[in-house]
C-alpha cells in the first residue's frame, strides 16, 4: 500500500533554519496551532498527517494514527460515510461541509463539523484528502443548555398560568369551608376538622404565592430581611417538619435588610426546609440563626443553618448539601439552591461538627 | 359587495335584573333592621365566589350584596350607593379596574378594593394610575378573616 505524502505538511517539517523560513514551514505552524483537527489521508483512507488538535479531539497521538486507517475514528454504522467520501474524492468531486460524529480513543462520541478537500500533488493528481474537523461538543452543550432554559421558561409560564386559574376556586373553597365551620357548633368534631382544613388551604395559598413569586420575581436585586424569607417558608413547611419529629429553633437578630436577589435565597430556603425531613429521617433539631455580623472587611448578615439529628447519622452534611444542590429542587419543584452557592460560594462554610451535627453558614454583606 | 346580515341583538330593557332586585332587597332588609351596617357591593364573574364572600361579609357586620358583571355592578352602585366596592379585576366585558374608575367618577368618596388572582393585573392598575386613579389590590386567595380586617381598615368616608 503506497502512502502518498500530501502537500499539507505537519509541524514536524520545521527545518533547522527556523520554523517560518519556508512557506511550507509557516503552513505547518498554522496547522499545528489550529484549534481544529487537521488531518490528511490517502485515497485508501490511511492517515498521513495528524495535528495536535486532532490528538486533543480524538485522543490518539500522531504516532498512533499516522499509517493507520481513518476508520479507527469512524463510529460503527458510519463506515459507509467514509467509503462514500473517499469515492467522491477519487472522482474529484466536491464535498460540502457536514456535521457528523466520530469515535474518540476512550470510546466516547464526539460531535464534529467536517470540511473535506482533495489534496493534489505537483502534477495536479488527486493523491488524498485533507479533513478539518471542528469539535462541536461545547456548542452542543450550550445548545442543550439553551433548549433546557427555554423549556423551563415555557414550563414556568404554563405553571404560572395554571396557578392563576387555581386562585379563584381556591378562594371559593376557602370561603365555603369557613362558612361551614361557622355553621358548626364549636364542640362538634366537624368544627375542628373544618378548622384544620382552613389551615391546610392557607398553606396551599402560600405555596401558590411562592410559586408565582418565583416566577414573577425579576433577577434584579431587592432589599429584604432574610429572616422574613425564612418565616415565609417555615409557615409552609413547619407542619411537615413537626410531623417528622424535627423541632425548629429560630433566632433572628438582623435589624437591617440586605440587598440581594430574593429568588436565589427563596430557592435556598425552600430547598433547605423541604429537604431537612429527608436528611434527618429520625428527627432532630433545625436551627436557623440570622444575625448581623462583621466579616473581615465589611458589615453584613450571617445566616447559620444547624442540623442536629436524633442519634448518630453518617454523612449528615453530605446528604444535606446533596439535597440542597439537587437540580430539580426536590419534590416540590422549587428552584435549586445552586445559584446561591455559585454567588456566595467563597463565603459559605459547611462543616460537620460532630457525628450528628452539621452546620452551613454564609455571610451576606449589606452592600 | 357581499351582503351581510347583522345578527339580532336583544334590546336593552329598563327591567331590573334579578341580581339588581336581590341587591335592592338586601339593602332594604339591612336598613329595616335598624343596625348601622356599612354596605358593600361584591363583584365577581364567578357567582359562587361572589355569593360566598357576600355571605361571609353579611355575617361579619356588613350589609353585602353581589353582582356578577361590571355593567350590573354600575347599575347597582348608581342606585344603592354602597359604602364599599369589592371587585374582581379580570371579568368578561368591562374589567374591574374600568368599573372602579367609573364608580370613582360617580362617587369619589366610596372605598374601593380590588381583588384578583390573575396575572396582568398590575398593568391595568398602572394604566389607571396614569389616568389619576389609584386603587388598592389584594390577592386571591385571601382568608375571609384577613379580608374583613382589610376592609375594616378602609374606613368609608
Amino acid at each position: 500500500m503506497s502512502h502518498a505524502e500530501p502537500e499539507l505538511a505537519i509541524a514536524s517539517t520545521a527545518t533547522p533554519e527556523g520554523p517560518f523560513d519556508r512557506p511550507g514551514s509557516l503552513l505547518a505552524a498554522i496547522v499545528e496551532s489550529s484549534d481544529d483537527a487537521i488531518v490528511s489521508k490517502d485515497l485508501n483512507g490511511i492517515v498521513t498527517s495528524w495535528n495536535d488538535a486532532a490528538c486533543r479531539i480524538f485522543g490518539y497521538t500522531a504516532e498512533e494514527m499516522i499509517g493507520q486507517t481513518i476508520l479507527r475514528i469512524i463510529p460503527p454504522g458510519l463506515e459507509a460515510e467514509e467509503a462514500a467520501i473517499l469515492e467522491r474524492i477519487r472522482e474529484g468531486m466536491r464535498i460540502e461541509p457536514f456535521e457528523t460524529r466520530r469515535l474518540r480513543k476512550d470510546g466516547c462520541m464526539v460531535e464534529v463539523w467536517v470540511t473535506i478537500s482533495p489534496v493534489k500533488d505537483a502534477a495536479g493528481r488527486i493523491i488524498g484528502a485533507a479533513k478539518i474537523a471542528r469539535d462541536l461538543s461545547e456548542r452542543k452543550r450550550i445548545e442543550q443548555r439553551l433548549i433546557r432554559s427555554e423549556k423551563l421558561a415555557v414550563q414556568g409560564q404554563m405553571a404560572a398560568n395554571v396557578t392563576h386559574q387555581i386562585n379563584s376556586p381556591l378562594e371559593t373553597i376557602t370561603n365555603l369551608v369557613y362558612l361551614a365551620r361557622l355553621s358548626s357548633p364549636p364542640a362538634e368534631k366537624a368544627y375542628a376538622y373544618l378548622l384544620s382544613a382552613e389551615g391546610e388551604l392557607d398553606r396551599v395559598a402560600q405555596l401558590i404565592r411562592r410559586i408565582l413569586g418565583h416566577y414573577h420575581q425579576t433577577v434584579s436585586e431587592q432589599q429584604i430581611y432574610l429572616h422574613d424569607l425564612v418565616d415565609e417558608f417555615l409557615a409552609v413547611y413547619r407542619p411537615k417538619l413537626h410531623a417528622c419529629g424535627i423541632a425548629v429553633d429560630c433566632r433572628y437578630e438582623d435589624r437591617r435588610p440586605v440587598t440581594v436577589n430574593g429568588t436565589r435565597f427563596a430557592g435556598f430556603f425552600s430547598n433547605l426546609l423541604s429537604s431537612v425531613p429527608k436528611v434527618m429521617s429520625r428527627g432532630g433539631i433545625l436551627g436557623v440563626q440570622v444575625r448581623e455580623s462583621q466579616d473581615a472587611a465589611q458589615d453584613g448578615v450571617e445566616v447559620a443553618i444547624r442540623l442536629r439529628a436524633n442519634g448518630p447519622q453518617e454523612n449528615l452534611l453530605e446528604s444535606a448539601l446533596e439535597t440542597l444542590l439537587a437540580r430539580d429542587g426536590g419534590d416540590e419543584g422549587w428552584t435549586s439552591a445552586q445559584p446561591l452557592f455559585e454567588e456566595y460560594g467563597p463565603a459559605i462554610a459547611c462543616k460537620t461538627l460532630k457525628d450528628r451535627d452539621a452546620a452551613i453558614t454564609f455571610f451576606v454583606p449589606f452592600t | 359587495m357581499l351582503e351581510y346580515s347583522w345578527p339580532e341583538i336583544s334590546q336593552a330593557t329598563d327591567e331590573p335584573s334579578q341580581t339588581f332586585i336581590a341587591a335592592r332587597e338586601r339593602k332594604a332588609r339591612c336598613e329595616a333592621s335598624g343596625a348601622e351596617r356599612p354596605s358593600i357591593l361584591v363583584v365577581d364573574d364567578e357567582v359562587i365566589l361572589a355569593d360566598t364572600v357576600a355571605e361571609i361579609l353579611n355575617i361579619s357586620g356588613f350589609c353585602a350584596f353581589s353582582a356578577y358583571d361590571a355593567s350590573t355592578a354600575l347599575q347597582i352602585t348608581e342606585e344603592l350607593h354602597p359604602d364599599y366596592l369589592l371587585s374582581d379585576v379580570v371579568m368578561p366585558g368591562m374589567n374591574g379596574v374600568d368599573l372602579a374608575i367609573n364608580v370613582r367618577k360617580m362617587f369619589p368618596e366610596m372605598s374601593i378594593l380590588l381583588f384578583s388572582g390573575q396575572a396582568g393585573v398590575a398593568d391595568l392598575l398602572e394604566v389607571a394610575r396614569e389616568q389619576g386613579y389609584a386603587f388598592d389590590l389584594v390577592e386571591k386567595p385571601m382568608h375571609p378573616v384577613r379580608l374583613i380586617e382589610r376592609l375594616k381598615r378602609m374606613r368609608p368616608a
